[in-house]
């Protein structure tokens, strides 16, 4: 774990409290960003066999329930509004987490960057390892697409699905050839609120709403689709959602699904910019 | 707010084509200017070694060290104050020649440690050495009478403490 | 037409063969265990292509529609297998579409090895038609890379290229080749690479921090654990979740460290960084009063 500025926020006020013990395999990233007070430098693998030796059972029920309280206040300002709202637009999450349940969490998700990749990784179900594929510290739109098809190609048995918005979606659709010429059973979800969302939500909260190049004009998603021979279908509403989902997750070939999404939604919870971890939003 | 101070950085390397631009984009990267460079042979056969001099804060030094370290081709990288070094930096001051008989340029020279290494009637040549003090000074005081060249080395450094670099081979090895 | 057909061979890696630097390259990659690749074709790396095509019963490459699409198709192959993802592309502008994602992979700790063709080296800083200095290009975004200018480096450098795109923090390395590099010839014998004098990959386990470590674990009254992809590079899944559950101990991750541990485990307490889970982020300056 680097300690990347998006996951430390404002250093000054970073786990000031604590004491740190940093389990690392590269020594330049030992007190580069957080001072650690103690290091434990190798394989993760060896160190974690090594302390299995010294470290105690142990119990820490109280200190989990601190965990417990602040999920249902996150679950009462955040994700029951995302996973069974009551406004007509679709949430991201909603789609999310209907199909990581239509694959039993089994799906590689793989996310390109935006909005959408947040709502991804916050409402996926894993009960594999590796089912994650994403631009992480680079955050590269355009990721997706083709790395689902590697994906697809390295784990050809496991279901493989991308989940893009419109902005990122257009920046790589060229390999939808890649997709005709091998046919890559990839499914493609494009999450479409025609807007380049993440810069859209910043401008909204700190540039008084002014959505400076943000709106986002596309084709036809689903001609496009099926000019490459995958077939394609477009969801607008709550009603035709579950279905669309449980089609595209039995077909054995490529398919693309477009799901409209309320244009305006925004992902929380959400530290701003260089702000302490302590300053988290909820909205 | 910490300050900065002169470190002396010393890498010692493969010699291979390429590795100068792999450690300056460190520097490149963190927007650290680099006051003095030098390359050379080290005294490990077919182990080269540079000579950076940055001026920046211990905190930070640290860090850029570690990441020269981790360069593939890199075999150890260790940073020293100004104390912890035996240190030497040459420069060449080409000055015409009608000043040749100035009683001036002639102390200073004496009081420096200078010696004239090239001449003829148009402009003779002074090369001084020592620290980089003295190199400032030197200029400082030459710079008058009109300097036609002037060209500076780089650091070269020996230090005090032990570089084990024959050490980290073995480990490897 | 008429399909080229190499013979499945035997290890070469005794045998000393004569052969192009081109039909060099993928031999070397079949005797590091790769047999696929994404690329597109260019004059530069006309040679390797050719060979390609020849070894086509053992090698498949997938052409992509942009070589950025092909080096993104090599790190999701890689992410999801744990092996080194391949990449082939021309010079000059198919070496440059590389390099988004290079810097993506080099931040993600991606292992990848990504091979371009290059100008002849008679050619090398003359501004040669679909000539890049993509070595002094790719240098700060790559993990290692080099230039092979002739025919006999070509077996040493590419085991080494596996080597460290893979070894101790995996990352992506790119191997320039030159035209006439490919079209040489040279004794081609194989043999991997276990090691680099100058690069150590993974430093050496300190038990005496272990058990300080262990000794601050079993006083804490309040620990806490953020994982990342470490968990999933290092293979160590299962040493994670059997230490979190001998521990009982609260635990967290970043984007790429999801996944590591089932999300439905009762210490999964959800995910950190700018729009992860509220308690994990609020928790982490918990403060005892």
């Amino acid at each position: 774990m680097r300690f990347d500025d998006r996951v430390t926020g404002n250093l000054a006020t970073y786990a000031k409290q604590a004491k740190v013990i940093h389990f690392e395999l590269d020594a330049a990233e030992v007190n580069k960003n957080v001072k650690s007070d103690i290091a434990v430098l190798a394989d993760v693998k060896d160190s974690l066999v090594e302390i299995m030796q010294y470290v105690n059972k142990a119990e820490h029920k109280e200190w989990m329930k601190e965990f417990d309280k602040l999920y249902q206040v996150e679950v009462d300002a955040v994700i029951n509004d995302q996973l069974n709202p009551t406004k007509e637009g679709l949430t991201m999450g909603e789609v999310v987490n209907g199909i990581s349940k239509e694959s039993k969490g089994e799906a590689i998700m793989v996310s390109d960057v935006g909005q959408h990749q947040m709502f991804a990784w916050r409402y996926s179900n894993f009960s594999k390892t590796r089912s994650n594929v994403t631009s992480g510290g680079l955050g590269t739109m355009g990721f997706a697409l083709p790395a689902a098809i590697g994906a697809k190609m390295g784990a050809p048995d496991r279901e493989v699905v991308a989940i893009i918005g419109d902005g990122g979606y257009q920046m790589t659709c060229n390999e939808l050839g890649t997709i005709l010429q091998t046919k890559a059973a990839v499914k493609i979800v494009v999450l479409n609120n025609s807007y380049l969302g993440m810069v859209r939500q910043w401008q909204e909260l700190f540039f008084d709403k002014r959505y400076a190049s943000t709106e986002m004009v596309s084709p036809n998603f689903v001609k496009l689709a099926e000019a490459y021979d995958i077939e394609a279908v477009r969801v607008s509403k709550r009603e035709d959602l579950a279905g669309a989902i449980k089609t595209m997750m039995a077909s054995k070939d490529a398919y693309f699904l477009e799901v409209v999404i309320e244009q305006e939604d925004n992902v929380f919870p959400m530290i701003p910019t260089g702000a302490s971890v302590s300053d988290i939003r909820l909205s | 707010m910490e300050e900065n101070k002169n470190f002396t950085i010393s890498v010692y390397t493969e010699n291979n084509i390429g590795i100068l631009n792999r450690l300056s984009a460190i520097f490149l990267k963190r927007h650290i200017n680099i006051e003095s460079m030098t390359v050379s042979k080290s005294e490990i056969d077919h182990v080269h070694r540079f000579t950076f001099v940055v001026i920046v804060s211990e905190t930070l030094i640290r860090k850029v060290v570690l990441q020269l370290e981790k360069q593939i081709e890199v075999i150890g990288a260790f940073y020293h104050t100004e104390d912890e070094i035996i240190y030497h930096e040459t420069a060449l001051f080409k000055i015409s020649s009608e000043h040749l008989y100035d009683e001036q340029i002639q102390d200073k020279m004496k009081f420096r440690r200078a010696h004239i290494i090239s001449i003829n009637e148009r402009w003779f040549v002074i090369e001084a050495s020592g620290l980089k003090e003295d190199i400032d000074n030197m200029y400082e005081k030459l710079k008058p009478f009109g300097l036609l060249q002037f060209v500076r080395s780089g650091r070269i450094a020996i230090t005090k403490p032990k570089m084990a670099i024959s050490e980290l081979l073995a480990e490897i090895n | 037409m008429k399909t080229l057909k190499k013979e499945k061979e035997q290890s070469t890696t005794s045998k000393i063969v004569k052969i192009t630097g081109a039909e060099a390259v993928i031999k070397c990659l079949l005797e590091e265990g790769v047999h696929l690749a994404y690329g597109y074709p260019g004059g530069a790396i006309m040679p390797v292509y050719d060979e390609i095509y020849k070894y086509q019963d053992q090698f498949h490459h997938v052409l992509t529609r942009h070589e950025q699409g092909a080096i993104h198709a090599a790190q999701g192959f890689a992410r999801v297998t744990g092996k080194v993802g391949m990449v082939f592309a021309t010079s000059g502008p198919g070496a440059t579409n590389l390099v988004t994602g290079i810097a993506d992979a080099q931040i993600d700790s991606t292992p990848l090895v990504c091979i371009t063709g290059q100008v002849g080296s008679h050619l090398l800083g003359s501004d040669a038609f679909q000539e890049t200095d993509i070595i002094g290009i790719s240098t700060p975004v790559t993990k290692w890379n080099y230039q092979i200018t002739k025919a006999s480096e070509i077996p040493e450098i590419i085991a080494k290229a596996f080597y460290i795109a893979k070894s101790g923090r995996p990352g992506p390395v790119l191997i320039d080749i030159t035209k006439d590099a490919q079209f040489g010839e040279l004794d081609f014998s194989y043999k991997k690479c276990e090691k680099v004098r100058s690069y150590k990959a993974v430093p050496k386990l300190n038990i005496e921090k272990v058990k300080e470590a262990a000794e601050l674990i079993n006083n804490a009254k309040k620990p806490f654990i953020v994982w990342g992809q470490g968990v999933i590079l290092g293979g160590a899944e299962q040493e994670f979740k059997k230490f979190i559950e001998k521990t009982n101990i609260p635990s967290a991750c970043t984007g790429l460290g999801l996944s590591a541990l089932e999300t439905s485990h009762p210490l999964h307490v959800g995910m950190v960084g700018m729009h992860g889970n509220y308690a994990p982020i609020v928790l982490t300056n918990f403060v005892m009063y």
